[in-house]
């Protein structure tokens, strides 16, 4: 390929990567730890009662108690099964949702109000969810540009392959590791733009081909994609939903039940559906139909479905990682550092390049590690406060933005620093509400990496600080001796 | 157990392509990917082809790191530290980036959204396999379409040949209905 064509490309990558930046930093991030949504969904409330299965009475007991607590109209019932990734069994309608013991008496009402936000954060950036989505959406074929200029730009892909020089300046050692993270993580950034891209995209073109196919029909296109609803004689009464769950062993044996939905609660259409997740498949859930006295009436058809509904249905798993329990979380959750690490490192590159400008810096720093200490202290906040946690997520990181103009000695050790601090004030928090709980599986599968990323951010903090210091001092010794370094005390500063 | 043993062959396959990046030697490049070919099988027995071909693409993302901490070496202080440059607000600049964000997140989406569909709709799929592919071929098609963009200097003549080409994409999106 010639110089040109590479110069072109490397042109493109920079103004993609470096004034979007930002964004596609958040998403990363909040994608990276939203890997373990679920996990935190357990973790908000770790004092509830945890199973590994659940017989048909407790469900229908359960259910019961709830519809009789919770009287408002709601087109669907759920019921959220221990089997799924989440060991709890949940009860639910379109408004509410309580958790409930194995014998099926209720608990107390679902609160994830943190794992709300922080989803939010990553499938919305917060904004309304209408074009916020296609905005995290077009941020999705935006990683497809930036791998794609990334390999033509480079200019010694393969005799750099695993090169790593550390030291110096510290600029080659970013751009080693910026090439490596994307070069041989190509795959999954690839798998992550394109799967990324369908969430907000798809409804674009469902809306496109139903005005110029369908004469506007939404509806006629999703039933071509997905299942339409059964077919059935005019239902009435209470839906059998234990009755339901119990022939799901000698339905599908293999499986394991995600959740069960009631659709069209009260009307003549109402049938119950059970989702379960087939083994060693990326598809969603295989759906199984059932009418309002328990009867099975058959499956929707995604597992040995054609292979067009088998791919659309396989995107949200392809996405999250969530396919094989903790082991594909552990997997995307390190391929998403890496993601998130080849943004920082990215704009390292471009801030290296402009031998660092002090608030550009500055203001950078403060987005990556002070995005980490808000998320950090809005999960504190969630603990004694009930108003939005977005709000306090954004102010935060105003708060974050205007201090560090104002402030110049915000540097990158110091919010490295603060961000180590702020997930501590987390930790101690969550231990003093949360007390006994805090030794709990849902609590320590995820206070313990974050009590290694408190220890990580302290030391490295620490080793940050001391080489700064000591550049310092060299600046302060060649001044003394020659003429001046304004320069180098930028850099410092910086 | 098959799974530790896909995990072992991921890793002797970097290990085989590394010596063979260390030894320039392309027969150790070919043999290193046969064994990472032979890996993917073996993940695919043990979890499924759907998991073993994603397990086999980005497992070596992770285990490549020790051959690449083994090759790490320490580059020496700089002995110049260059002036931190200026960013360029002129009004020139400022609205050329607005302009191209405006053409990146909007005009390129309106036309690869249509180009896509147009693509698909001459597909010999159902609907449902032509909007599964569409899924799949419109961010790659946008991303491309955005290199191109960026990458050239005649802007306005990339964005009139792509928007001619999304406008041809309609009538075949009417006369070839999904």
């Amino acid at each position: 390929m010639d110089k040109l064509t590479k110069q072109n490309a490397l042109n493109a990558h920079n103004w993609v990567g470096v004034f979007l930046s930002v964004l596609l930093f958040l998403v990363c991030l909040s994608g990276t730890v939203a890997v373990f949504h679920l996990e935190f969904e357990r973790w908000e409330q770790p004092h509830i009662e945890e199973m590994e299965n659940v017989t048909p009475q407790a469900i229908e007991k359960a259910m019961d108690s709830f519809l009789a607590q919770h009287t408002e109209e709601s087109h669907h019932l759920f019921v959220v099964f221990p089997t799924s990734d989440i060991p709890r069994l949940v009860v639910e309608n379109d408004h509410v949702a309580y958790f409930a013991d194995s014998e099926g008496n209720l608990l107390e009402e679902e609160s994830v109000s943190f794992t709300q936000m922080l989803v939010d954060l990553h499938l919305y950036l917060n904004l309304p969810h209408s074009w916020g989505m296609i905005l995290v959406s077009a941020l999705g074929a935006i990683i497809c540009t930036l791998v794609v200029t990334g390999i033509i730009a480079h200019k010694r892909i393969a005799k750099d392959a695993f090169k790593l020089r550390r030291g110096g300046n510290g600029q080659q050692a970013q751009i080693d590791l910026h090439n490596r993270f994307g070069l041989w993580a190509t795959p999954f950034h690839l798998v992550i733009g394109i799967t990324g891209t369908y969430f907000g995209l798809a409804g674009i073109i469902l809306v496109l081909v139903a005005t110029v196919n369908y004469g506007g029909d939404r509806d006629a296109v999703i039933n071509q994609i997905f299942t339409p609803d059964p077919v059935i004689a005019p239902q009435e009464g209470k839906p059998a939903i234990g009755k339901a769950f119990a022939q799901m062993e000698t339905l599908a044996p293999e499986k394991s039940p995600i959740f069960l939905t009631v659709h069209e609660v009260g009307e003549p259409e109402q049938f119950i559906e059970i989702y379960a997740k087939a083994p060693n498949r990326m598809i969603y859930a295989e759906g199984y139909r059932f009418d309002t006295a328990g009867n099975f009436i058959g499956v929707a058809g995604y597992e040995f479905g054609e292979w067009g509904k088998q791919l659309v249905w396989a995107m949200y798993r392809l996405h999250f990682g969530d396919f094989a329990g903790l082991t594909s979380k552990w997997l995307y959750f390190v391929l998403g550092v890496m993601l998130t690490m080849l943004c920082v490192s990215g704009m390292e590159i471009w801030l290296s390049k402009k031998a660092y400008p002090p608030l550009a810096s500055r203001l950078w720093y403060s987005t990556v590690w002070g995005s980490v200490s808000a998320l950090a202290l809005t999960a504190v906040a969630d603990m004694f406060f009930t108003g939005s946690l977005i709000a306090v997520f954004w102010c935060l990181m105003l708060f974050n933005t205007g201090i560090t103009v104002g402030v110049k000695s915000l540097t990158k050790p110091v919010w490295l620093l603060i961000s180590g601090l702020s997930v501590l004030v987390l930790l101690i928090a969550y231990a003093s509400v949360h007390q006994s709980a805090t030794l709990s599986v849902a609590s320590l599968q995820l206070n313990i990496p974050m009590a290694v990323y408190v220890a990580w951010s302290l030391y490295r903090a620490n080793t940050l600080l001391k080489r700064a210091k000591n550049e310092e001092g060299e600046v302060e010794f060649i001044a003394n001796n020659n003429a001046p370094q304004p320069a180098r005390e930028k850099r410092v500063s910086a | 157990m098959l799974s530790v043993a896909a995990g072992g062959l991921t890793f002797a396959a970097l290990g085989v392509i590394y010596k063979s990046w260390r030894a320039q030697a392309s027969t150790y490049l070919y043999l290193g990917l046969v064994v990472w070919l032979i890996s993917a099988v073996s993940w695919s027995y043990a979890q499924g082809w759907e998991f073993g071909v994603l397990y086999a693409l980005c497992i070596p993302s992770i285990l490549v790191w020790p051959f690449i901490a083994f090759n790490q070496m320490h580059l020496p202080q700089p002995k110049n530290v260059p002036q931190p440059r200026r960013f360029d607000f002129s009004r020139r600049t400022v609205v050329g980036n607005i302009a191209n964000y405006i053409v990146v997140l909007v005009v390129l989406l309106v036309v690869s959204v249509l180009i896509t569909l147009g693509i698909c709709a001459l597909l010999p799929f159902s609907i449902a396999g032509k909007l599964a592919t569409g899924t799949v071929m419109l961010p790659i098609l946008w991303g491309l379409i955005v290199y191109h963009y960026l990458a050239t200097i005649r802007k306005f003549k990339v964005i009139a040949t792509y928007a001619i080409l999304a406008a041809l994409c309609l009538p075949i999106l009417i006369f070839f209905p999904m």
